[in-house]
C-alpha cells in the first residue's frame, strides 16, 4: 500500500439537479405500489362514486357536488395504502444503510417516492374525473363543469399520499400499509359524522362537499 | 492518507463493538480479518458514514464525517457493499445501479455509461435487464459490487464481498480488486484468509472490538510458523495472533 496523501478534489456533481431528479422520478414510478393499486382506486370509484354520480340529473353542480365526497373516500384507502407501503419500503428491504450513506439528502430521496406515489393516484383521479364530466357534458343542454369540487378531491390525494407514506416510515412494517389503508377509510368516513352545525372544524373535511 | 482514524470506540448501550482502534490507509487493498463479533462490520459501517462513532477521530479523504458538507462530499465519492444486502426485487440490475448512480450525485450525462461499465466489470453485462428477484445470491452479491463501484470512488468499503461468489467468480473479483486499488483505497472486511493473502496489500486483524495485528499478508503469515493451527500459512499466523491476543 503507498502512503500517499488523499487527492484534495471534489466529486464532479451532476449540473443539472432537475434532469437528475426527473431521472429518479421515473424510476420510482416505474417500481410504484401505486400503479398497482391503480386498477383498484379505478373501481372503488366507479363502483361507489360514478355509478352514484350518474344516477343523478345531468346538472354540472348535483353531479360535481354529489361525486366529491365519495370519490375522496375511494381513492384514500388505496392511495394512503399504496403511500405507507412505498414508506416503508427501505426499511423492509433492509437497504437503509445502502441509502443512508449515498449523498442525496433524505428529503429528496422521499419526495421523489412520494411524488411517483402522487402521480399515479393524480393520474387514476383525473382520468376518473374525465369520464364523469365527459358523459355529463353529452347528457347536459346548459352550464358548464364545476370545477371547484373536482380540484378539492384531488387537493387530497397528495395529502392522504404524505400522511401515509409518513406512517410507512416511521411505523416500517408490513403491517402499517393495510392498516393505514383500513384507518384512512374509517377516519374520512367517520369525519361526516362529528359535524355538530354549522360552526363545526369538521366542515373542512374533503369528504363535505357543502354545508 | 484516505482513511485516518485515531482511537475511534463504538458502543451500543454496554457493549463495545469497536474499542479504541488506530489505523491508517491509503490507495491500495487493505483486508480486515476477525472471527465473528470482532467489530469490523461496525467499523465498516462508521467509515461508511451509516453511523457515528461514540468516541475518537475518524477522517476520510481528508474530511471530517461529522459535519454535514464534508460528510456529503465524502459521500459522493463513497462506495460501499454492506454485509446483508437489501435490494428492491421490482427493480432490474441497471435500473438499480443507476438508482445508486443518481443517488450518489453523478454527473447526469455521465450514468448511462458508468453504469453499463459498473455491470460489465461483475460480469453481468448479459442480465442488465433481469430483475433482481430473478437472480442467484451470488448474482445479487455482484450487483451490490456494481452499485458501490459505479461513481469509481475514490473510497470503497466491502464487507464480506466474495459470500456467496463461486470459485472463478471470487478469482474475478480479486482481479477487480487489485485493478481498483490501484487509484482507490478499498477496505475488504472478511473472514476468508485466501482473499486477503492474494489481493490484500496491507492487513489488519480484530477481535473483540481491537486491533490486534496490522502488517502485510507476509508479516501475517510469519507469525503463524511454527504454530499448529490452520491448513496454510496465512491460516495458521492468523490463528497464532488470535490464540496470543487471548488470554
Amino acid at each position: 500500500m503507498t502512503a500517499t496523501s488523499a487527492p484534495a478534489r471534489s466529486a464532479p456533481v451532476t449540473s443539472r439537479p432537475a434532469l437528475a431528479a426527473a431521472r429518479l422520478l421515473r424510476l420510482e414510478l416505474r417500481h410504484n405500489a401505486m400503479l398497482w393499486m391503480m386498477p383498484v382506486a379505478v373501481a372503488l370509484f366507479w363502483v361507489t362514486a360514478g355509478r352514484k354520480t350518474m344516477a343523478v340529473p345531468p346538472l354540472w353542480g348535483v353531479r360535481a357536488a354529489n361525486m366529491q365526497p365519495v370519490a375522496v373516500l375511494a381513492f384514500a384507502s388505496p392511495v394512503a395504502g399504496a403511500a405507507a407501503w412505498m414508506g416503508s419500503r427501505e426499511s423492509r428491504c433492509r437497504t437503509t444503510d445502502l441509502v443512508n450513506i449515498t449523498a442525496r439528502p433524505w428529503p429528496a430521496r422521499m419526495l421523489a417516492t412520494w411524488a411517483a406515489t402522487t402521480c399515479w393516484a393524480l393520474v387514476a383521479y383525473v382520468a376518473c374525473v374525465g369520464v364523469v364530466y365527459g358523459v355529463t357534458a353529452q347528457q347536459t343542454t346548459w352550464g358548464g363543469p364545476l370545477w371547484w369540487p373536482a380540484v378539492v378531491a384531488g387537493a387530497t390525494l397528495p395529502a392522504l399520499a404524505a400522511l401515509g407514506f409518513a406512517a410507512g416510515t416511521l411505523v416500517p412494517s408490513r403491517f402499517t400499509a393495510p392498516l393505514v389503508t383500513l384507518a384512512a377509510f374509517f377516519v374520512l368516513g367517520f369525519s361526516t359524522q362529528l359535524i355538530h352545525g354549522s360552526q363545526s372544524y369538521w366542515q373542512i373535511s374533503p369528504v363535505v362537499a357543502a354545508p | 492518507m484516505n482513511v485516518e482514524i485515531t482511537g475511534l470506540t463504538r458502543r451500543f448501550g454496554r457493549a463495545t463493538a469497536v474499542a479504541g482502534v488506530d489505523l491508517r490507509a491509503g490507495p491500495g487493498v487493505f483486508g480486515l480479518l476477525g472471527p465473528n463479533g470482532a467489530g469490523k462490520t461496525t467499523l465498516l459501517r462508521m467509515m461508511a458514514t451509516a453511523i457515528p462513532p461514540t468516541s475518537g477521530q475518524l477522517r476520510l479523504l481528508g474530511r471530517d464525517p461529522l459535519s454535514y458538507a464534508p460528510r456529503r462530499e465524502i459521500r459522493r465519492r463513497l462506495g460501499y457493499l454492506p454485509q446483508n444486502l437489501g435490494y428492491y426485487r421490482g427493480f432490474t440490475v441497471a435500473q438499480f445501479v443507476e438508482y445508486f448512480a443518481l443517488l450518489k450525485e453523478m454527473p447526469t450525462g455521465r450514468i448511462p455509461l458508468a453504469v453499463a461499465a459498473a455491470v460489465d466489470r461483475v460480469g453481468l453485462g448479459d442480465r442488465s435487464g433481469a430483475r433482481l428477484r430473478t437472480l442467484s445470491g451470488g448474482m445479487l452479491r455482484r450487483v451490490g459490487i456494481a452499485q458501490a463501484i459505479v461513481n469509481e470512488p475514490d473510497l470503497l468499503l466491502l464487507d464480506e464481498p466474495t459470500a456467496g461468489l463461486d470459485p472463478e467468480q471470487r478469482m474475478t473479483f480479486r482481479a477487480l480488486l487489485r485493478e481498483l486499488g490501484q487509484h482507490t483505497t478499498i477496505v475488504v472486511s472478511t473472514h476468508l484468509v485466501e482473499d486477503v493473502g492474494t489481493a490484500c496489500a496491507q492487513v489488519a486483524l480484530m477481535d473483540q472490538g481491537k486491533l490486534i495485528f496490522q502488517g502485510t499478508p507476509g508479516e501475517l503469515t510469519a507469525r503463524g510458523e511454527g504454530h499448529g493451527t490452520g491448513d496454510a500459512p496465512l491460516e495458521r499466523g492468523y490463528s497464532a495472533v488470535l490464540a496470543a491476543a487471548r488470554p
